[in-house]
């Protein structure tokens, strides 16, 4: 191992791993904000809206994320809608995020009893009170590990942005490699960083799931109903 | 048939003593006949109990009164408001969501599974809909709040989340958070069912004292010594009927109809 070649290199996959934290961070606040609101939609009865979104969702879910960002790069040029890598970057793995933010907000919030969203109804509270202060908050330790391991998925695929020339990590790694024929050094390290990015998700996912058990494992002693 | 399509006149409003009136309230899940022609007319301060077998519409009926099932044809009225429609144009719409919660701030229902909102605590519980509401400030609405939960003794578990309470407990705090709303008729839906005896006590006597204080109660039970003591009206329901209406004493006697009695002696 060239630990001299790797200092050398290392600021650059730095400077990389950086976008990548980037485009996850940007991801998953996008696909987040649209796809709680979007989750909500067909929870309680279904109508001609919930359809096209159930519709949709199984769409997205379908797509490769590589061909959703060859489509934008590639595809809208030709109608004369021309935008940087970078953009269509996050508005393709937004949208492949987004369908599957709502199925894991969906199982979450679908897990809260009815009867408290009936309750809610029969008080006259406005619906947007009873999703945002009564259904979400009881959804949120449910829904949150899940949510956590796939924002895991998105962290990892990012690196797909390095086909339409985004300067992420894998891709950067791949430049040094193909310009210095020694992969090894900058593909151990490149891995390392992900791992590190991978492993704070982790185990912020873990933290919650043992803080959820807890819980769960308290509250059922305290019920004697 | 759909009443909201008919062209009618505006129907005439209720005598201002009966705080609930349903006139011909019908309601079909597909060709399922739920209810089939239910009047019912609740004076104010009463207490009227409704009973019968398992699948003859007492919930649903009484979850028509606050449009948690809605009707498919027939008139409720609260309060001398009706209730889920809105006229337009000389003609009755079907109320928005919006404007059914509006209607839904007459009415406070207490359910057989206490639903009490399991991510706040017990006073937040009682707070909440009025402040969330508008119908009080925030001060008044903890004010009231605490002295409800002190009147249905439970004034030492102001900070107690849900699943620390026992059933009983839970059920005494469901009825004070309907009695936060202040509404004009408090609805039960076999509000002790889910209960064991011993517990089922402690609410029912919430129940009575409530009844006693003059507030107009819709009692769905299977507690036929409730229905028999504290009730001033009994309704027998049975296939989505209301068979027989009447004072208790008639009810629960040896003159009340064969198909009561064999339902009472079960």
């Amino acid at each position: 191992m060239d630990m001299n070649y790797l200092a050398e290199n290392l600021p650059l996959l730095l400077q990389a791993a950086w976008v990548t934290v980037w485009l996850t961070v940007l991801t998953l606040i996008l696909s987040t904000v649209i796809a709680l609101p979007l989750s909500v939609v067909g929870l309680t009865r279904v109508s001609p809206a919930s359809q096209a979104l159930d519709m949709a969702t199984l769409l997205l879910r379908s797509l490769p994320t590589l061909v959703i960002l060859f489509f934008f790069y590639y595809g809208l040029p030709q109608f004369g809608i021309v935008l940087s890598p970078f953009p269509v970057a996050v508005i393709g793995l937004t949208l492949s995020a987004i369908a599957y933010n709502i199925e894991i907000f969906r199982s979450g919030l679908r897990a809260v009893d009815p009867g408290q969203i009936e309750a809610a109804r029969a008080l006259g509270l406005p619906g947007w009170r009873t999703w945002v202060q009564i259904v979400f908050p009881q959804a949120l330790p449910i829904f949150t590990p899940t949510y956590l391991s796939n924002a895991t998925l998105v962290l990892k695929g990012t690196s797909v942005a390095s086909i339409i020339t985004i300067p992420e990590l894998t891709s950067v790694a791949n430049e040094i490699v193909s310009m210095t024929y020694q992969p090894f050094e900058i593909l151990i390290a490149a891995a390392l960083i992900y791992i590190l990015m991978g492993g704070v998700l982790s185990l912020a996912a873990q933290a919650v799931r043992w803080n959820m058990t807890r819980r769960l494992a308290s509250s059922a002693k305290e019920v004697g109903a | 048939m759909n009443i909201a399509k008919q062209d009618r006149r505006w129907p005439d409003r209720p005598d201002p003593e009966n705080i609930v009136e349903l006139r011909g309230v019908r309601l079909d899940y597909g060709i399922l006949n739920v209810l089939h022609d239910v009047n019912l007319t609740i004076r104010e301060g009463e207490t009227v109990a409704i009973i019968g077998p398992s699948g003859s519409g007492k919930t649903t009926l009484l979850r028509c009164i606050n449009y948690l099932a809605r009707p498919t044809a027939g008139e409720v009225w609260v309060d001398r408001h009706l209730v889920g429609q809105v006229e337009k144009g000389g003609k009755l719409h079907p109320a928005t969501e919006g404007v059914l919660r509006l209607h839904r701030l007459e009415t406070g229902m207490v359910f057989q599974q206490f639903n009490l909102f399991r991510n706040m605590t017990v006073l937040q519980n009682v707070m909440y809909a009025p402040v969330a509401c508008r119908v009080t400030s925030k001060e008044e609405a903890r004010d009231r709040a605490v002295r409800l939960i002190e009147r249905v003794g439970l004034g030492g578990k102001l900070s107690a989340r849900p699943h620390e309470l026992s059933g009983g407990q839970q059920q005494r705090i469901a009825i004070a958070r309907a009695l936060a709303m202040q509404p004009k008729v408090m609805l039960f839906d076999e509000a002790t069912s889910a209960l064991d005896p011993e517990l089922a006590r402690e609410v029912l006597e919430v129940m009575r004292e409530l009844a006693r204080e003059g507030m107009t109660m819709v009692v769905v039970t299977h507690e036929m010594g409730f229905a028999r003591n504290v009730a001033d009206r009994v309704v027998f329901m049975e296939n989505g009927r209301i068979v027989e209406d009447g004072a208790p004493a008639v009810i629960f006697s040896d003159q009340a109809p064969k198909r009561i009695r064999n339902f009472l002696s079960h």
